[in-house]
């Protein structure tokens, strides 16, 4: 059995005192392994994703990294196991430079000042992610496939073990989507990392997915392979479609009525 | 196609080693025309100095027995009044910039400034309530001084009490700080419409901003001042680049937003306010700088607020000399001048297409 990475249990989070957002959540992802997070629109899957990194703090429940208690690592150390790559980004008054964008996934790694280790290993990632041409592009200058790969060779450089990704596919055309996801199938698989990914559509989960978890209202409806999890009924209870699943070549693809 | 990636590749880590290059080019250059710009100003004024005598005068004072001795009345020109002046432009105008940059880059707001925080109308409360009511801490132009000073450091505190205890996005920052301006001015207008007429033109004459009344003692203290703001802002600058990429990315790379935040508004508004307290209010050159020079190197903060600092400089003290000779022997306030030979080359920089695109 490979190693546990990220093990939740009973979280339970609500902003400023209001109703619960999650209502005693919980994962388990080991190395290797991508897991999809999936829900309607409000279903509590941002926030969970942000407890998993400690943007937010759960009032409750455990979150385990390594096996260790989350809330006994230091700001940095975290930093330096858990990559996020949020669902918006947005640069303020004037867009950095898609080098100084990858660099700052080494900020856990340094103290002062990137030295030149910094700079081959942010140029070897930029070649990797086929980003490296765009090096002197500022972000605001890209496309939504171009720097949906720049935000993810960010994380990349933050040399992370665990790579929470927030809607990767968002605002990208079925190609890009269909790239990305890829991509961070072979990161997973090629570093032997593993992936939190909040996926909107059934069919990339079915595809790219080992384990999926459905929330619903902050609980959990199902979880498992996504097979196990998604099914006609799940479906229909949490999104309020009629769903079917059917195979095609070999593939199991979501058909909504 | 693959021969072609790797030659546009090349072609990038290029580009990169030239903007740095060009940054470290643009920030030397700077560095010498602000000295160049001080030598210069030491030799310009109304009294009849001839720029020989002017220095023989300033470096007498240092080495008193390799120069002649000039008369009395010589000495307290430049010691008194062209030194200080020069000295605390160049200072107040690098704080200034500094001060544009942090704000613009903390409340990702391309106008923002420490005055839009209330800054500036707190000094002008202060300043009123010393002129019209003739109230301060202190006895004597220091109350001047320390009535802008606390006054401009109210809306900082009061954001501050706040800050500590919850998170507060940047259009909130931005809202209240205008709000409280709004508060000043009107108290401001409430104690002009009281007070009497020559009480009142003092009141209007300080807000402009002005370096009449700059003073040897605020040299050591703006120096200090500055050195330990470009260093702090030096620790800070990494972190403030990231967390404009969101709050969110800034905490997932182990910053702590709310300090990084919190700290570098304490500091910009401390470091204007002693500033302002000096020299007025002297508008444009917090908003003037930042912008100008994220064309010249870039937005990295670690580059840009150095760079920011000497643009400052240099405007203050080439509007300070315009201010002294333009219509000469009658000395204009600086203030008016920065905006009217800063607004024009900041709308040739924005519409030129030179320069690194922002």
């Amino acid at each position: 059995m490979k190693e546990e990475m990220v093990t939740a249990s009973d979280v339970k989070f609500s902003y400023r005192g209001g109703e619960l957002v999650l209502d005693g959540v919980g994962l388990r992802v080991r190395r290797g392994e991508i897991l999809g997070i999936l829900g309607p629109n409000g279903s509590g899957k941002t926030t969970f994703i942000k407890c998993l990194n400690r943007i937010l703090k759960p009032h409750q429940g455990e979150i385990l990294l390594q096996e260790r208690n989350l809330e006994d690592y230091s700001r940095k150390e975290v930093a330096a196991k858990v990559g996020f790559v949020p669902q918006r980004s947005d640069s303020g008054v004037s867009s950095p430079m898609v080098f100084d964008i990858v660099m700052m996934g080494r900020r856990p790694h340094m103290t002062w000042q990137s030295g030149k280790e910094d700079e081959s290993i942010v140029w070897a990632i930029m070649e990797e992610l086929d980003v490296a041409h765009l090096a002197t592009r500022h972000f605001n200058e890209l496309s939504s496939g171009q720097s949906q790969r720049v935000l993810i060779a960010r994380a990349i450089a933050q040399d992370a073990d665990v790579l929470l990704l927030d809607e990767p596919t968002s605002n990208l055309d079925v190609r890009f989507q269909m790239e990305v996801m890829g991509l961070i199938r072979k990161i997973v698989d090629e570093k032997n990392v593993c992936s939190c990914a909040i996926v909107h559509d059934l069919d990339l989960a079915m595809k790219y997915c080992d384990k999926v978890i459905l929330l619903n209202d902050g609980k959990i409806r199902s979880a498992g392979t996504p097979l196990e999890a998604l099914t006609c009924e799940t479906i229909r209870e949490v999104y309020g479609v009629r769903a079917y699943i059917e195979e095609l070549h070999g593939r199991y693809r979501v058909l909504v009525e | 196609m693959e021969n072609d990636k790797t030659l546009l590749v090349e072609e990038e880590r290029d580009k990169i080693i030239k903007i740095k290059s060009r940054r470290i080019l643009f920030l030397v250059a700077m560095v010498v025309v602000i000295f160049v710009t001080m030598g210069y100003s030491f030799t310009v004024g109304t009294a009849n100095l001839t720029p020989r005598e002017s220095y023989e005068v300033l470096l007498g004072q240092l080495f008193p027995d390799h120069f002649p001795e000039y008369p009395p009345n010589y000495i307290f020109i430049m010691m008194n009044l062209r030194a200080p002046r020069v000295l605390v432009g160049a200072l107040v105008g690098a704080i200034l910039g500094i001060g544009g940059c942090i704000m613009q880059s903390i409340l990702k707001n391309p106008l923002a400034t420490p005055y839009t925080l209330g800054v500036s109308s707190g000094a002008a409360v202060g300043a009123s309530i010393y002129f019209i009511f003739g109230i301060s801490i202190f006895g004597g132009h220091a109350g001047l001084i320390s009535n802008a000073f606390f006054f401009s450091l109210l809306p900082v505190c009061a954001m501050m009490f706040v800050l500590l205890r919850r998170t507060v996005s940047a259009v909130t920052l931005v809202l209240s700080g205008v709000a409280f301006s709004y508060v000043f001015s009107s108290a401001n207008s409430i104690m002009q419409y009281f007070g009497d007429d020559s009480a009142v033109a003092q009141v209007v004459f300080w807000t402009i901003g002005d370096l009449t009344s700059s003073d040897m003692w605020m040299v050591p203290v703006l120096f200090v001042g500055l050195v330990a703001y470009l260093a702090i802002t030096w620790y800070l600058g990494k972190d403030m680049d990231i967390m404009r990429m969101g709050d969110d990315t800034a905490a997932s790379l182990g910053i702590n937003v709310n300090l990084v935040r919190g700290l570098a508004l304490v500091v910009a508004c401390f470091m204007t306010a002693l500033a302002v307290a000096c020299a007025g209010p002297i508008g444009f050159v917090c908003l003037l700088a930042p912008h100008i020079c994220r064309r010249l190197v870039g937005s990295e903060l670690r580059w840009l607020v150095p760079t920011a600092a000497c643009f400052g400089s240099i405007l203050l003290l080439v509007s300070d000399m315009i201010a002294k000779t333009v219509l000469a022997p009658q000395m204009l306030p600086v203030g008016a001048v920065t905006a009217l030979i800063g607004a024009p080359i900041m709308v040739y920089m924005l519409y030129s297409k030179r320069g690194m695109r922002s």
